[in-house]
């Protein structure tokens, strides 16, 4: 059998390549956007691909299956309930997909989205037994997909405890493959480990030792994490008409009226960036989640970046999202500056008179916060600039920096005199001595 | 955007009779192609229709709650069936309105074989028409039905009775006893 996974490290995806390279034929499990890893690698292992299978729309990456649909005419297998525009076979409960010796059979699992399966691959020449599990969005390592993306979070949970029972019917040997690892909104503890087994899962998934079905779904229904930026365009790109590849942009001689996305790292954005520029820095992690988070996916979007390899990079990570009409890149950077703020002369600002500005997320700021600071996670801020203060500096801060550099690009660019302490966070202002207010919440 | 389409090149153009016969009947034409297609697109490609749960279990009694987008403009339907070979309605409500969309809590009996199901929604509208839409679902085999414990029940029973009936009659047999050995010789 050949088998392969293939991660997007940035979005914490994973795609499959399944096959069988006696009968030389394969199939794409969950295909990304960005096809030709898969192509290449089916190439090497001369295998023809023929057939996409879906575990469920995405609610939060453009998926491959329409570029591998016009380009190499693949047909689509998807559960019924996805309620797709495209043709396709529907792929029901039970049903087969044969590959020579190798079969996966889908199994429904509906909780995450109605439509869900998860596919369950034999190898008929070793056994009759199931080898492994492609498990979509449903069990996780180390956890279980949220249910509040389709549906309320309480139905959906009700349906994913169910879905997760008949996953457990499974041997404890069988290997477990899902569709996420560390990094994605689809869930709130999963591993960064790609693989584990059913066994080890079923001992150690905290999803799965919860006691009943009213825990599972009191759980599920009380997760805090924000759901991912976009998510029904997404989910209306991935069921809609195919989605065909972008047209290669090219470097522009300046940005004109649209947005500009400086993805270069931070400090080169400090030292000088063009006026309006939002620093998203390519090296970062989650780069295409956070941006996605704080651009307007109706307004024309130009990067910025320090060289074109980094402009295709991040231009690849953008269309991954969704965001296909970009207007281009420039290179370099502008005249515009902003100074960083150290912790250590955090004090002094604030006894100035600086507003200090928490842009971490609600349950971060709740087992530690700065007292005095407003809490406006950034991803919010293009919404919320309105209640800054415009009359005296801005400091901004999150945990590591990361997310205060984007925050203070977004007031910067909105006029706000803002600073971003990018050496640390509120972690490090504690651990330096710094007095922290904890905050709990009823129920939690 | 199709109307759109018939529409930008008139106005480059200059206004003379024959061509404003033209873009009317290009336009004519334009807006009995939306007009089919429409007709023709049924309701359910373009609504999001949500079914809870997905998983039924069969001998189970079943309750569905729908979410069903605007079938029909205008009022929304005043009843809901659903049904599928093996799967009847025993009670069906309507729970709540979401803006266009009504929201149904119904009572389903399932006795489907196990595996894929298409379940048929039929909404019933004040004017007495129809709309019926479709969902595929998954039905599960029984966790524990009454069918298979019966026997066990049964044998349970059918054992506590001898043991019942033993104890009765060893007492009898111990009573008889006693009394024969007070009896005087």
């Amino acid at each position: 059998m050949l088998f392969q996974q293939f991660l997007d490290d940035d979005l914490g995806c994973a795609s499959y390549l399944v096959g069988d390279e006696a009968s030389g034929t394969a199939t794409v499990v969950d295909p990304p956007f960005a096809i030709e890893p898969l192509l290449e690698t089916a190439e090497r292992h001369d295998v023809r691909i023929v057939r996409s299978l879906l575990t469920h729309n995405h609610a939060d990456h453009l998926s491959g299956h329409g570029r591998l649909a016009l380009e190499h005419g693949l047909p689509i297998s998807i559960h019924p309930a996805a309620e797709v525009a495209y043709p396709h076979d529907p792929l029901e409960d039970g049903q087969e997909v044969k590959l020579g010796d190798v079969v996966l059979r889908a199994v429904h699992t509906p909780g995450h989205r109605p439509e869900h399966v998860c596919l369950v691959v034999l190898d008929r020449s070793r056994g009759d037994e199931p080898w492994l599990v492609l498990s979509g969005d449903s069990l996780f390592v180390g956890d279980a997909a949220r249910p509040d993306l389709a549906v309320g979070a309480a139905e959906g949970a009700g349906d994913l405890y169910r879905s997760l029972q008949r996953l457990l019917e499974l041997a404890d040997g069988v290997e477990l493959f899902p569709g996420h690892v560390a990094g994605s909104l689809c869930g709130k503890g999963m591993s960064s480990k790609p693989s584990s087994t059913i066994g080890y899962e079923r001992r150690f998934n905290r999803a799965l030792l919860l006691e009943n079905e009213l825990e599972f779904v009191t759980d599920a229904a009380g997760i805090g994490a924000p759901k991912p930026p976009n998510m029904s365009r997404i989910v209306e790109l991935n069921r809609g008409p195919f989605v065909a590849a972008a047209a290669t942009v090219a470097e522009l001689p300046a940005p004109g009226e649209a947005t500009v996305l400086d993805v270069r790292p931070v400090r080169d954005y400090l030292a000088g960036h063009r006026p309006g520029a939002l620093s998203v820095p390519i090296s970062g992690s989650s780069f295409a989640t956070k941006a996605a988070f704080v651009l307007d996916p109706e307004s024309p979007i130009v990067v910025q970046a320090a060289n074109a390899a980094e402009a295709e990079c991040a231009i690849r990570g953008l269309r991954s999202i969704g965001f296909l009409e970009l207007e281009g890149y420039v290179l370099g950077g502008g005249s515009e500056r902003i100074e960083s703020v150290g912790l250590d002369e955090l004090d002094a600002l604030l006894g100035d008179g600086a507003e200090l500005i928490d842009v971490r997320e609600r349950d971060e700021r709740d087992n530690g916060y700065i007292s005095g600071s407003r809490n406006i996670p950034y991803r919010l801020l293009s919404v919320c600039a309105a209640d800054v203060p415009t009359d005296r500096p801005v400091v901004t801060i999150c945990e590591s920096g990361a997310r205060a550099g984007i925050a203070a690009s977004i007031l910067a660019a909105q006029g706000v005199d803002a600073r971003p302490v990018l050496d640390g966070g509120v972690s490090d202002w504690a651990a330096c001595g710094g007095r922290t207010v904890e905050f709990r919440r009823c129920g939690n | 955007m199709v109307v759109a389409g018939f529409i930008t090149p008139k106005r480059r153009k200059q206004a003379c009779l024959p061509c404003l016969n033209r873009g009317a009947t290009f336009l004519l034409h334009a807006l009995l192609v939306i007009v089919v297609a429409t007709l023709l697109v049924p309701a359910n490609a373009l609504a999001h229709l949500i079914v809870r749960p997905g998983l039924l279990e069969t001998g189970r009694v079943e309750t569905l709650r729908i979410e069903l987008p605007e079938l029909r403009p205008g009022r929304p339907p005043s009843a809901l069936d659903a049904s599928a070979p093996g799967v009847r309605t025993l009670a069906s409500e309507l729970s709540g309105r979401r803006g266009k969309e009504t929201q149904w809590r119904v009572r389903v009996d399932v006795r489907a074989e196990p595996g894929p199901v298409v379940l048929l929604l039929r909404a019933r509208f004040e004017d007495g028409r129809f709309v019926t839409v479709r969902q595929a679902m998954t039905v599960l085999p029984a966790t524990s039905t009454p069918d298979s414990s019966r026997p066990v029940v049964a044998a349970v029973i059918g054992i506590l009775g001898l043991l019942t009936g033993a104890a009765a009659l060893a007492l009898l047999r111990r009573g008889r006893f006693k009394k024969e050995s007070r009896e005087p010789c």
